[in-house]
């Protein structure tokens, strides 16, 4: 029981993704790219992002299933070690999008892999990104909703110009 | 006096906790967090911040989730092999760092000429790397490997010039005479002028066999997802990743010893200092006071931790200052730059450092309070 309750907090602590595109484009995977650089940080949350499969317990995908990547995004899943997640960003991964009713009918990666976690929005914003990644945490722990309670930051004590924002 | 029994259980217990395995393991996650966070720093991020007090637990989480991974082993691969080589991995640097010396003047383990076996761990691990790309069967791991061999080995060269420079200039191959060397003459080796740039040396090809960034080309993460580790999963990859961590202790611990001085801190300076830490009672020496052998390893262990986080604090400012080169450039760098400029070095401290002794240092040392040895 200790040692699962052990397991439990490490898993929660530190989620690696890989980020996977499947044929979007390309605005989902600049938020992604947003999420990680300074401004949003998520390796305050232990997120890493990792180059190989095998090293990563978050599929991160972006992009309806197209043709091509059906078999390889599938192979990817089959790559990653268990336990694994899959996390949906964009209304394209989540149901298709603005490709669903092309002349190819491209529909959402959950006609593929089965997915954890959706986060609609053409593309959603990096929050978004980040409270999709909360409730993945949440859900690891048994809760509903998100395990991080924010803090209170007095934004004037950054300003470094303080004349520049005089009024 | 100790029975033997005891001296015996001591030095297991030595072995398996206090400066051996369990503590080299934790200073070794502590040193991954430091770097983690200031190299955020220098990337204006913050880091790891909400697992334990400001993210300090952050890299044993990682750790205890790959242990719990599930372990994946390919059908191509050669699977005792690829077990075997990680288990190697770790098993070597936590050997070699039993002979950095942590609490005492010399590693738990220690004998004349211990210095030749670290130079022969290094190259085993090397070798270790090179087998563990090559048992993994993947196409993306074949030029990793093949990145990781040439530069370990050509990196190999300097790291030993420097070492053995630091023999010849302290006229012993064992760590323990060269950090007493150091005690004795009060002042440590980087003082004398070839060995600052053979401790440049000794970081910058340090960096490259730790295969970081700008010589992380052959875990390339963007190029070669990550290179010779692409197959390594949950446990294993888990085993690599302390395995790199420990390296670094080891490496910033050697570089330490050899050109800083040890965990010798401000005694060196203090004779008097020095000679009451020498009545603490120890296990080379059973007849000591207990209460100051108890202080001097608290003491000799804090001064170690401080110099090894600041050396890896260097190696996280050249990590993040530092943009990938290309394989050839790096090849050259090593080859063409520092392996003659260590050479020309070597040779200088032959011949130039007994006169610099005799007549040099014998004016400056007269300042020092210590006196002359
Ligand atoms: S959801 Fe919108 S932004 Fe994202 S990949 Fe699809 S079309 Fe592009």
């Amino acid at each position: 029981m200790v040692l699962k309750k052990i397991v439990n907090w490490a898993r929660v602590k530190s989620p690696w993704i890989i980020h996977v595109n499947t044929g979007g484009c390309n605005g989902c995977d600049i938020e992604v790219v947003d999420v990680l650089t300074p401004r949003y940080d998520v390796e305050r949350l232990g997120i890493l992002i990792q180059g190989s499969p095998r090293h990563a317990d978050v599929l991160v995908v972006t992009g309806p299933a197209t043709q091509q990547m059906k078999s390889r995004l599938k192979l990817l899943w089959e790559q990653t070690p268990d336990p694994k997640f899959v996390i949906a960003i964009g209304a394209c991964a989540c149901s298709g999008g603005i490709f669903r009713h092309s002349y190819i009918p491209c529909l959402g990666i959950d006609t593929v892999i089965p997915v954890d976690i959706y986060i609609p929005g053409c593309p959603p914003k990096p929050e978004a990104i980040i409270f999709g990644i909360a409730q993945l945490l949440a859900k690891l722990q048994g809760k509903d909703t998100p395990v991080i309670t924010p803090k209170e930051i007095d934004l004037k004590s950054h300003i470094k110009d303080k004349e520049a924002f005089a009024i | 006096m100790l029975a033997v029994w005891a001296q015996w259980l001591l030095l297991i217990l030595g072995i398996l906790f206090f400066p051996g395995i369990g503590f080299c393991i934790s200073i070794a996650l502590f040193d991954e967090w430091i770097d983690r966070k200031f190299y955020a720093a220098l990337q204006d991020r913050i880091g790891p911040l909400h697992t334990g007090f400001k993210g300090i637990l952050q890299p044993l989480a990682d750790f205890l989730k790959l242990l719990a991974n599930e372990d994946i082993e390919p059908k191509a691969a050669d699977k005792w092999g690829m077990r075997i080589v990680a288990v190697i991995g770790l098993t070597i640097p936590l050997l070699a760092l039993l002979f950095v010396p942590i609490v005492n003047l010399s590693g738990i383990l220690s004998f004349e000429a211990d210095l030749l076996l670290l130079s022969f761990l290094t190259t085993i691990l090397a070798l270790v790397i090179y087998l563990a790309g090559w048992f993994s069967a993947n196409r993306l791991a074949m030029p990793g490997t093949m990145r990781a061999a040439s530069q370990l080995l050509s990196y190999e060269i300097p790291i030993l010039m420097a070492m053995f420079a630091v023999a010849l200039r302290t006229e012993s191959l064992s760590v323990a005479g060269i950090v007493t060397w150091q005690l004795e003459h009060h002042r440590p080796v980087i003082f004398s002028l070839p060995m600052v740039i053979f401790f440049l040396i000794f970081l910058l090809s340090s960096q490259a066999e730790l295969e970081r960034s700008p010589f992380d080309i052959p875990t390339a993460e963007t190029e070669i997802v990550g290179g010779w580790e692409v197959e390594y999963s949950g446990k294993k990859l888990a085993f690599f990743r302390l395995s790199a961590d420990l390296q670094m202790v080891y490496a910033a611990g050697l570089g330490a010893a050899l050109f800083l001085g040890g965990p010798i801190g401000v005694e060196m300076w203090i004779p008097a200092f020095a000679d009451w830490l020498g009545t603490g009672a120890s296990l080379a020496q059973p007849g000591g006071v207990m209460w100051v052998g108890a202080i001097r390893m608290a003491y000799y262990a804090l001064i170690f931790a401080i110099k090894t986080t600041l050396i890896v604090l260097v190696f996280s400012t050249m990590k993040a200052l530092m943009a990938r080169l290309r394989i050839e450039q790096f090849l050259e760098f090593s080859w063409k730059w520092l392996i003659p400029v260590s050479l020309g070095l070597m040779i200088v401290t032959f011949f130039w450092v007994p006169w610099l002794d005799n007549t040099l240092w014998s004016k400056f040392e007269a300042l020092f309070p210590g006196g002359a040895t």
